[in-house]
């Protein structure tokens, strides 16, 4: 029997909320590892924003020591899976590294679009999958139902799934047993030549780039020279190790284990998740598979906001890139916000995460522009051209054709809300493709959607339809040819190319009508009248008009009003500092972002 | 320079009935909670003097509310006694009461003795709240008085010997609207022909100053509850600032001086003698409130009573608002009380809130802000400051304001250009077309 026969490798899969990171904190705390004084709350998530929002976008991994019943001692290496739409490779490559996932259903709340997602990309990793019901000490709780619903959905034996509670600890031991029992214990070759597999990195300003790795033949130590096989870069590796979970080094790490490896690396890029780690000297033949280049999906304009330096924006946006190989950002030049850089992300959610962290870690005021997709804009010419900056559309007279992203989303709901979720998806250019019933209550709905129409605020509005109960999934499909025009927003008749944007032909009078409503609500009133008009090219296509402003005076000031009125004039000049001055039109910096949530009622 | 006076302000938080659209510190009271105020007021005037030494002779004082009508010449002229024990009240000091119509008396006889009793205890200038002349307006608005009880009560302070006094009026009182608030007046004029006809009933009786506020609704009064209940429209900017405008011309073609944003004091026909002219070529009026100038122009005014506001030596304060804990407090007989047991809220200004203050302030009077007046609080700044932007030879008040406030040069600018702002070598003041749109030309220096 080998070393290799107390290892288990495995993630543990849930949708958002379902528990995840809860039955993680359990875990760690169960095994001993942490000392419970040293446990923040959800531990693995370790970046305020993931704590907050109760995702996780960072991978994290652990080594656990758990003694079972038959007397042996396991290690149990958790590895972290992000759990969001826009990380769907990240999640592979985490799930490519284990050999079995537990998968957790919230059993008041049954399987979810989200966690049937990742059920088939553990599926297609040819996993061991051992799910679990959670959140059986609230008296919501159904778990015939959510049984009934893994057996019939995704096709698994859930008879004698545990129940457990990751929040009271209730069924933990029980469920660490049957791990043991179900997922198989790693089959690597420790003399074989190094294959190692990048699931994770991040970057460490004392070590460099940290690798999350699993070896899965050979060995590898200190000293060695590896090589990254899809990049072809070689480094020498200067430390090796466990995450327990903080880091702890080791001699070298051999087939079937997961750890660290550190080489002086200089950005995450250069050892791109899902990349095979090799020795130079000895390499192995064929790579692991499954290596994908980052995509950028969505992306979006960020410029330094009033005040700030374009340097101090600049050096933030290099050092969170050192840290995210799916983040790309170049410079790029607004006649309305100045100088900036055009950011690319994988999408909504990691633009989002981005620009928190902007603020958050870096003290940054930015003004981030409507996000945008990439248009494959067919010229006359026979050329081809990728635009993902509105302002950059050649003249439309130069245009054969444009063609737009279009994705399959899945949808998953409860069969009251299909009437609106389909009157929301024919709101958003969606056409239905078809529609299943997974058990006699939950409906999988799947739709082609331009990525467009999905990247502004189309969760949201799912969400608010379903009262939170329908899910998304969504990926990349192809490109298709679309009728649409540039829409240009004009500011007491100045074009404010920051405010550009692509919309379909046939929408575009309405969303015209739309963005200058909008903005008619966020512009404050100015000592002259400001005309805001919507245009496609010349032609100007809806007007609305910021009326100017008459009052603003304070009648009484006595003795007892000073205070309160210094109070409101500070107010007044703190706002304003707030605002963008356009030749002579000041707007609020919010106006760039805020423009296109249109509501509802706005859309047909 | 100005003229820095010290004032005292005594609250008076008593009415016979709260206003709709009243949001001050104010409530009916009994007979026995008022007489219980009026004791502890004079206590803290007793023991309050120790902490504001440096302020004598007292130049004005002023009994504002509320309604310090409600209280009797008996005890207001108890208060002005323990006023008279604890400071020196200059000869010819300033000493105001507000009075409202319907308090003072039923028949102008009992009105005129009520007057001269408070005359005989000190009061030499009356503030009325007429606020308008038409009685469905008035009643509208829960005023407890009729126009009939102004033209009387002015009779009487006439014939009781003031000869000052101020008319409170308000502009762009609300009519409801066409679902109608109940007891709406039904006007067959507009709000503002009712402004403009009030005003020239009270021009009419040739007040030597006359106060004019528009209308704001205001959270919490019943008139708030109505606007939210869509019940009533506030009359739009656009009328407000028209009546506000015209209201200013009748008053300057009636020979008043408008010399605060809604204050005007009787300058006498224009051009006429004996009446010395400021820089801005006004004529300035020896009635002009010297109690409310001073919070215009950074003078010290000590504020008693409840919830009262004060500015002393640099330091604003605030006395609590709770009338049982003010009362408690002070009619505790074992211990002294500190300013800490009433004062709810003081702040030490900074230099900083100095000049800022003055600056906003300054620019609420017509006069405007001079610079002298405005860098006097930036003293010792010169030698600390001597940057290389700054030439430290030209130390002329004008130079330090501005280096003080250089971002905000640039908009001061183009509020000249705009006909909204007046700079000259001597200060700056709003023009009449710039206080309509003063709070955002006072954001620019705070």
């Amino acid at each position: 029997m080998g070393y290799q026969d107390n290892i288990r490798n495995f993630s543990i899969i849930a949708h958002i909320d379902h528990g995840k990171s809860t039955l993680a904190d359990r875990l760690i705390e169960k095994t001993g590892l942490v000392a419970s004084r040293d446990m923040k709350e959800q531990y693995l998530d370790n970046m305020d924003i993931e704590r907050e929002r109760g995702i996780t976008i960072k991978l994290q991994t652990t080594r656990l020591k758990y003694r079972a019943k038959d007397g042996q001692d396991y290690i149990l290496n958790l590895i972290d899976t992000p759990g969001h739409v826009d990380f769907n490779y990240e999640v592979s490559r985490s799930l490519a590294a284990c050999d079995g996932a537990v998968l957790v259903v919230d059993a008041t709340q049954g399987v979810e679009a989200q966690t049937l997602g990742n059920v088939y990309l553990a599926l297609d990793e040819d996993l061991e999958i051992l799910p679990v019901l959670n959140k059986m000490d609230l008296a919501s709780a159904r778990p015939e139902e959510a049984r009934e619903e893994i057996e019939e959905i995704i096709g698994l034996d859930a008879s004698d799934a545990p129940e457990i509670s990751a929040k009271t600890g209730m069924g933990v031991d029980e469920m660490l047993e049957k791990l043991v029992e179900t997922i198989p214990a790693p089959q690597g070759d420790p003399d074989g030549k190094l294959k190692a597999l990048i699931f994770d990195s991040y970057y460490d300003s004392y070590k460099g780039v940290v690798i999350y790795t699993r070896i899965f033949d050979g060995k590898v130590k200190k000293g060695d020279i590896i090589k990254m096989m899809n990049t072809g870069k070689n480094y020498e590796v200067t430390e090796v190790g466990y995450c327990i979970p903080g880091m702890v080094p080791a001699d070298e790490l051999k087939a079937g284990e997961v750890g660290y490896i550190c080489g002086s690396i200089k950005q995450v890029a250069d050892a791109r998740v899902g990349d095979t780690i090799t020795l130079a000297s000895d390499p192995t033949e064929t790579a692991l598979k499954g290596y994908k280049q980052a995509q950028s999906m969505v992306y979006c304009g960020i410029f330094p906001a009033e005040g700030e330096s374009y340097e101090n924006v600049k050096d933030a946006l290099e050092k969170l890139q050192v840290n995210d190989a799916a983040f790309n950002f170049e410079p790029e030049t607004s006649a309305a916000l100045g100088y900036g850089y055009r950011c690319g992300f994988l999408g909504l959610l990691h633009m989002d995460v981005i620009t928190e962290r902007l603020s958050r870690e870096f003290d940054l005021d930015v003004i981030t522009t409507l996000p945008s997709v990439i248009y494959k804009v067919v010229l006359k010419d026979g050329r081809v051209l990728d635009i993902e900056n509105p302002s950059n559309l050649p003249d439309p007279l130069e245009i054969a054709h444009i063609e737009e992203p279009i994705v399959k989303a899945d949808i998953m709901t409860p069969n009251e809300y299909v009437g609106s979720i389909m009157t929301l998806c024919q709101g958003r250019r969606g056409n239905m493709i078809h529609m299943e019933y997974l058990t006699k209550t939950r409906v999988q709905l799947h739709y082609e959607m331009p990525l467009n129409e999905v990247i502004y605020d189309f969760f949201d509005a799912l969400k608010s339809r379903t009262r939170g109960y329908a899910s998304l999934d969504y990926e990349f499909l192809r490109y298709q040819q679309a009728k649409l025009v540039k829409l240009d927003i004009l500011l007491n008749h100045e074009l404010i190319d920051a405010l550009s944007t692509i919309v379909p032909e046939e929408e575009a009078m309405q969303k015209g009508r739309g963005i200058c409503e909008k903005l008619k609500d966020i512009i404050p009133r100015h000592q002259f009248e400001v005309p805001i008009q919507a245009a496609i090219g010349q032609k100007i296509i809806a007007r609305e008009t910021v009326r100017a402003y008459r009052k603003d005076v304070l009648a009484k000031c006595y003795g007892g009003d000073v205070s309160r009125k210094k109070k409101l004039l500070e107010k007044q000049k703190a706002g304003k500092k707030r605002m963008r001055q356009f030749g002579s039109v000041t707007v609020p910096q919010e106006a760039f972002t805020e423009v296109l949530k249109l509501d509802d009622s706005t859309r047909q | 320079m100005d003229e820095r006076t010290t004032g005292i302000y005594i609250h008076i938080p008593f009415c016979v009935k709260k206003c709709n659209y009243c949001a001050f510190l104010s409530a009916p009271g009994d007979e026995e909670t008022r007489e219980k105020y009026v004791q502890a007021l004079i206590r803290e005037i007793g023991r309050c003097k120790v902490n504001f030494t440096s302020c004598e002779p007292i130049s004005t004082v002023y009994f504002g509310g509320g309604t310090p009508s409600v209280l009797s010449p008996e005890q207001i002229g108890r208060i002005m006694d323990a006023l008279r024990a604890n400071f020196t009240i200059a000869d010819d000091a300033e000493i105001t009461l507000e009075a409202n119509p319907g308090t003072l008396g039923a028949a102008e006889e009992d009105v005129k003795f009520t007057l001269h009793q408070y005359r005989a205890v000190g009061i030499n200038r009356l503030s009325m709240g007429v606020q308008s002349l038409n009685d469905d307006v008035l009643k509208f608005i829960g005023r407890i008085h009729t126009a009939e009880d102004v033209r009387r009560d002015f009779k009487a302070a006439r014939a009781s010997g003031y000869d000052n006094i101020n008319l409170d009026l308000i502009l762009s009182l609300p009519f409801g609207n066409k679902e109608g608030a109940q007891g709406a007046p039904l006007n067959s004029i507009s709000s503002q022909e009712q402004s403009l006809e009030d005003l020239r009933e009270i021009l009419a009786m040739h007040p030597e100053h006359i106060s004019c506020y528009s209308l704001q609704i205001e959270e919490g009064t019943t008139f708030g509850k109505l606007y939210d209940q869509g019940l009533l429209d506030e009359i739009t900017d656009e009328e407000d600032r028209d009546t506000y405008h015209k209201v200013c011309k009748a008053l300057r073609d009636a020979g008043y001086e408008h010399y605060e944003i809604s204050n005007w004091a009787y300058a006498g026909a224009s051009g006429s003698a004996g009446l010395s002219r400021s820089k801005a070529g006004l004529s300035r009026s020896p009635y002009r409130s010297r109690h409310n100038s001073s919070y215009w122009n950074m003078s010290d005014y000590i504020g008693l009573g409840l919830g009262a506001s004060g500015f002393v030596g640099g330091v604003r304060y605030q006395n609590t608002s709770d009338l049982q804990k003010y009362i408690e407090c002070l009619n505790d007989p074992g211990v002294g009380i500190t300013p800490a047991d009433i004062h709810a809220d003081v702040h030490i200004n900074t230099e900083h809130d100095n000049i800022s203050e003055a600056v906003f302030t300054g620019l609420r009077r017509r006069e405007g802000i001079r610079y002298a007046d405005a860098v006097r609080y930036l003293a010792n700044r010169d030698e600390a400051d001597a940057s290389q932007d700054f030439d430290a030879t030209d130390t002329s008040a004008e130079a330090r304001f501005w280096h003080f406030y250089a971002d905000a040069r640039e908009e001061a600018e183009s509020f000249v250009r705009s006909g909204h702002l007046i700079i000259d070598d001597e200060g700056l003041r709003l023009t009449e077309l710039g206080i309509d749109i003063s709070n955002s030309i006072m954001a620019l220096f705070v």
